[in-house]
């Protein structure tokens, strides 16, 4: 079953490619340098969460046809346990509530008009995943997933390989993921069809380099093929003549990006700079610059993270705020427009033992605002902690 | 351009790149060692912060390995 989606999913000439990549990456086995790395199979716990809060400028903002508010409550629970010496499990849940204007409309409507019910009123997932690691630094994990939404299920199941060369100067990684979705169809106006399939397949590949005794650089490529269902089924566009209509877009979506990040230290502090560039089959184009610093104080018991990060896309093709006629694809949703975003944000972590455990944990605090050009803004504040076990 | 052949071209420069690093013994890591020196050190960090991205931009992986789906946010 995974090897038969994974054939269909990658098509000859890209796992040729593919291949090619390899083996120009194996090649380079003979390069020296070093990297840091904490252990990966280490029993931790974490938790995380996040309020998320979306505002579209009293309705003008993002799409001006469209309610776009939104208001995100996510909580993250991760728990790893080492076996031995080779060996980790890990189980991780997620759970969210959300408030936003289309989607409690979709549901509420789809609940009076077609008796349609579900899971409410938020999404969950959970995650198992094994790890394995040699003594001569080669990974390979395996992970499965579920969750659910209100109009959504997810499936997912995945695979990784990593090496680690050069007495962990260089690290290699290609991980492998598969969702097998289902998008139930409830429409804006409450009406309900029969579910579709949504099918994702992705290969993500990394590598990560000591450059100096100060300095490091990831580089990463990210293909994903997408099939069947894939726009918003809850979505709609609208017409001159003031009617409304479904959002339709193409049953495939081919995407990839790559990004490059680069770390420096400065004495105690450190920087980091970030490239991205995106482009997808639907002629969205995506660019994002981040940089971050990391002001350590009190030998790094306290850590301030500010960060800023740039991002511009192009408007997929299919997009336009009001249509004349009903187009074979067509959209109105304001993330698939045109945009300029700024974000900035603050993390404040501060390491200390025996509070809760033992171990020294870390504690975070943060809080982001991003402001896109089409004025539909977005807050977000994380709270975090993370411990040995 | 296509980003599959760039995708491909800067993988390749990097490779190339990085087997020109001048070497960095064992006891030259202490700075390195340190967990700011790590790419996404603390767990579920970096994670939650792409969710949130990804979910209001277009594109998808940037700076991280997920690719879309698991979500009807994508």
């Amino acid at each position: 079953m995974l090897l038969t989606r994974l054939i269909t999913a990658v098509r000859p000439a890209h796992l040729l490619r593919i291949l090619t990549i390899a083996c120009a990456i194996a090649v380079t086995t003979a390069v020296q340098a070093a990297a840091p790395t904490t252990d990966e199979l280490d029993s931790i716990f974490a938790a995380r969460g996040i309020v998320y809060q979306q505002e579209d400028d009293g309705g003008s903002g993002g799409n001006p046809t469209i309610e776009e508010d939104a208001t995100i409550y996510e909580g993250i629970l991760l728990f790893q346990q080492r076996l031995n010496e080779n060996n980790a499990a890990s189980f991780k849940a997620v759970g969210d509530l959300v408030t936003a204007a289309s989607y409690d409309d979709a549901r509420d409507k789809a609940e009076t008009v077609s008796g349609a019910t579900g899971y409410n009123p938020g999404r969950f997932n959970l995650e198992g995943r094994w790890k394995y690691r040699s003594n001569s630094r080669t990974g390979f994990t395996l992970h499965t997933s579920y969750g659910q939404e209100y109009a959504y299920r997810s499936t997912g199941y995945g695979f990784g390989i990593s090496q680690s060369l050069n007495e962990e100067s260089t690290q290699l990684s290609a991980d492998f993921q598969f969702y097998d979705d289902t998008v139930r169809m409830i429409r804006y106006d409450g009406s309900k069809e029969t579910d579709e399939p949504r099918d994702t397949a992705t290969g993500a590949f990394s590598l990560t380099q000591t450059l100096s005794p100060v300095s490091l650089m990831n580089l990463s490529w990210v293909y994903s093929r997408q099939r069947g269902m894939l726009a918003t089924s809850f979505n709609s566009v609208l017409f001159d003549n003031g009617e409304r209509g479904f959002e339709v877009l193409p049953d495939e979506r081919v995407r990839n990006t790559v990004s490059v990040r680069y770390k420096h230290a400065i004495g105690e502090d450190s920087v980091q700079l970030g490239l991205s560039h995106y482009q997808d089959s639907w002629e969205l184009d995506g660019q994002a610059f981040e940089a971050r610093y990391f002001y350590r104080l009190n030998d790094g018991q306290l850590t301030l993270e500010p960060s800023y990060r740039f991002y511009t896309q192009t408007a997929t093709e299919y997009f336009s705020e009001q249509f004349s006629a009903p187009q074979t694809y067509q959209t109105s949703d304001s993330d698939l427009g045109h945009f300029d975003g700024h974000s900035a944000g603050l993390v404040l972590s501060y390491r200390k033992a025996g509070w809760f455990t033992k171990a020294p944990s870390d504690y975070d605090i943060g809080f982001n605002m991003y402001r896109r050009s089409d004025d539909l803004n977005f807050y977000w504040l994380t709270l975090g902690w993370y411990t040995a076990l | 351009m296509n980003t599959k052949y760039l995708g491909c071209g800067i993988l390749t420069l990097l490779v190339v790149s990085a087997s020109a690093c001048t070497p960095v013994r064992f006891n030259e890591r202490e700075r390195l060692s340190q967990p700011d020196m790590a790419f996404d050190s603390t767990p579920l960090k970096s994670e939650i912060e792409a969710d949130v991205y990804s979910a209001r931009e277009g594109a998808s992986g940037v700076f991280t390995g997920g690719g879309g789906g698991g979500c009807g946010c994508y």
